[in-house]
């Protein structure tokens, strides 16, 4: 599956306000069985694009085309509680399954595969969406999208409340379905260590334009653009980076997260058997 | 004199669900105290933060603030002057049309004098960098914005305890540090704040912090004992500083680390 922006510009009108535009000539290509990363400062337009993607939004101008492959685009939200209107978690996360005319036993075991995918403990399954903790209900949002069996998959800040063991069972599944399935996935967040665990592409909004279509390698060559705008490298790449300014034999540009740890792991061991220090 | 904030043997049940919010909890701080409460997911912090600001009432045991207690109507709107609290969804706290009037709306409620209010309004929307969006509708607002002015409505109140629920989530890099700083001189200030989070690295500079699994404190103690003893934190939910992971995995052991520039001395001395 593809999809294919055009032109994207999203312009919004507040009352008694100037407009505002979130979004501004937005040319993108998403490929299917590829994972793509969102960075960009609070505002930058990173949700707008998200949702004008999902169709959520109609664009001011410019179109979105999806072709090919099965299965929905779906969108994970932000601010996951104001998705919410069923009356258990089960029924919350069927409710996309069931819109989909599944079979009611294939919709049954969609939901516990995902409720178990995001590892939300069984006790909690059967109460109210609403009376559940900020990190269970981001745990039941990101359900309610891993079992409509996306075929694109747009997830906006997934780990915003998620605590560690949250955050661990979320890149096991999101790598799981990415291997067996060939999703494509975009996914926006502050949290650069997520993204470079899942991504490999890197695309930087500001202020609603796209500032660079590139990959975790070429982020760091571009280290002086993330940092004028207030943005970070993962810890990793940072770490090389570092350790590459001060003079040590390694190499930061880095394109994943194995990639990253191999070197790190190299140079430690070559250290450790006595290599020069500074 | 009493000290100024108490929990007593505080629990809370919620109506018609069988598992605890929060179970027989134990506190007192002292004026200034910074305390983290970490925990994981469903642990009981953001219930633990209700009890603390008396929008839930102790179903047994006592919070008290100056000797207020939380339980007792009239006393509670002393408390609700004393204490302020930005919530884990910032949604859930806005109630004004724009950004401005929601800035302005607990203001108001204390003080009589428009330049007073003009005035701390002014720089609430300045030091949160909020000028732009003053006449926004906060409903509108992209995540992080929304972020920032929950954190301008309570701070222009300048309560005697603040409490800060996940207060740098959705929150980009440079916000984070902007913020973090923002506290830190606060605290220097000898404001009394508690910070709950799963995140170690946000409170490793608290005087004091206090684990929940399933309701209960199970550990109190410096933040510097949870980082020697990491598996444990993992086990509580507790993320822990990229550095200190990172040297785990390296098989640094000693120095302990907790950020990055630490971790390059000791990669590369
Ligand atoms: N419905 C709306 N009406 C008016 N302005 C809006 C609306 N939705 C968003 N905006 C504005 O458009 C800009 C982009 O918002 P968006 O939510 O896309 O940002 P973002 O990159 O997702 O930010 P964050 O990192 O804070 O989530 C923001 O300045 C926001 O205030
Ligand atoms: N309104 C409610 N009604 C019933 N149970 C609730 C309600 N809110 C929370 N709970 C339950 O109480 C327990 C503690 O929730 P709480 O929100 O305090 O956790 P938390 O530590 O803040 O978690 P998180 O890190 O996910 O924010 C959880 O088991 C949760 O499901
Ligand atoms: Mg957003
Ligand atoms: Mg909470």
């Amino acid at each position: 599956m593809e999809i294919n922006a055009k032109e994207l510009t999203v312009v919004f009108s507040r009352d008694g306000e100037a407009k505002k535009t979130a979004l501004s000539g937005v040319t993108l290509h998403l490929k299917g069985g590829a994972a793509a990363a969102l960075l960009g400062p609070i505002g930058s337009g990173k949700s707008t694009l998200l949702r004008t993607l999902a169709g959520l939004i109609k664009p001011t101008s410019g179109s979105v085309t999806v072709d090919g492959g099965e299965g929905p685009v779906v969108l994970a939200i932000q601010e996951p509680q104001r998705g919410f209107f069923a009356a258990t978690v089960r029924e919350e996360v069927a409710f996309g399954p069931e819109n989909l005319d599944m079979e009611a036993a294939e919709v049954a075991a969609r939901v516990d595969w995902a409720l178990t995918a995001v590892d939300l403990k069984k006790e909690r399954w059967t109460v109210s969406p609403f009376q559940l903790s900020g990190g269970e209900q981001r745990r039941v949002a990101l359900a309610a999208a891993l079992a409509m069996k996306p075929g694109f998959l747009l997830l906006d800040e997934p780990t915003i409340g998620l605590d560690g063991p949250g955050q661990t069972a979320l890149i096991t599944t999101l790598r799981k379905i990415k291997a067996e399935t060939g999703i494509g996935l975009l996914v926006a967040s502050h949290d650069p260590d997520f993204l470079f665990s899942l991504t490999q592409r890197v695309l930087l909004l500001v202020d609603g334009r796209l500032a660079a279509d590139t990959t975790w390698g070429g982020l760091v060559e571009k280290v002086d653009t993330l940092r004028a705008y207030n943005l970070e490298l993962p810890f990793l790449l940072s770490l090389l980076y570092r350790l590459e300014a001060a003079g040590a034999p390694v190499a930061a540009a880095q394109e994943s997260e194995e990639q990253a740890w191999a070197e790190l792991n190299r140079f430690c061991g070559e250290r450790m058997k006595g290599g020069s220090g500074p | 004199m009493a000290p100024f904030f108490i929990l007593d043997q505080v629990s809370y049940c919620y109506p018609g669900s069988l598992t605890t919010g929060v179970c027989q909890v134990n506190l007192v701080l002292e004026p200034g105290t910074f305390l983290g409460v970490l925990g994981a997911n469903g642990s009981g912090k953001s219930t633990l933060a209700r009890l603390c600001c008396g929008l839930l009432k102790p179903t047994t045991g006592q919070v008290l603030v100056d000797g207020y207690s939380t339980a007792n109507e009239e006393e509670l709107r002393y408390i609700y002057r004393q204490v302020g609290m930005v919530f884990q969804q910032p949604d859930n706290q806005f109630v004004a049309a724009t950004v401005e009037r929601e800035i302005a709306f607990g203001v108001e409620n204390r003080t009589l004098s428009s330049e007073v209010i003009r005035q701390t309004v002014g720089l609430g929307l300045s030091y949160f960098g909020l000028e732009t969006l003053r006449n926004a509708d906060p409903h509108s607002l992209s995540g992080g914005e929304k972020r920032l002015l929950s954190l301008a409505d309570v701070w222009v109140l300048k309560p005697k305890l603040i409490l800060v629920d996940e207060p740098l989530a959705m929150l980009d890099p440079g916000a984070k540090q902007r913020i973090t700083r923002f506290w830190q001189d606060l605290r220097d200030q000898g404001q009394s704040m508690i910070w709950f989070t799963h995140g170690l690295a946000e409170v490793l500079s608290a005087d004091l912090v206090l684990v929940m699994e399933n309701g209960r404190a199970v550990w109190t103690g410096p933040p510097g004992e949870l980082l020697a003893m990491p598996e444990q934190a993992r086990a509580w939910g507790i993320t822990l500083p990229p550095a200190t992971e990172a040297a785990d995995r390296l098989g640094v052991k000693e120095p302990v680390v907790t950020n990055e520039d630490e971790l390059v001395s000791v990669l590369w001395k």
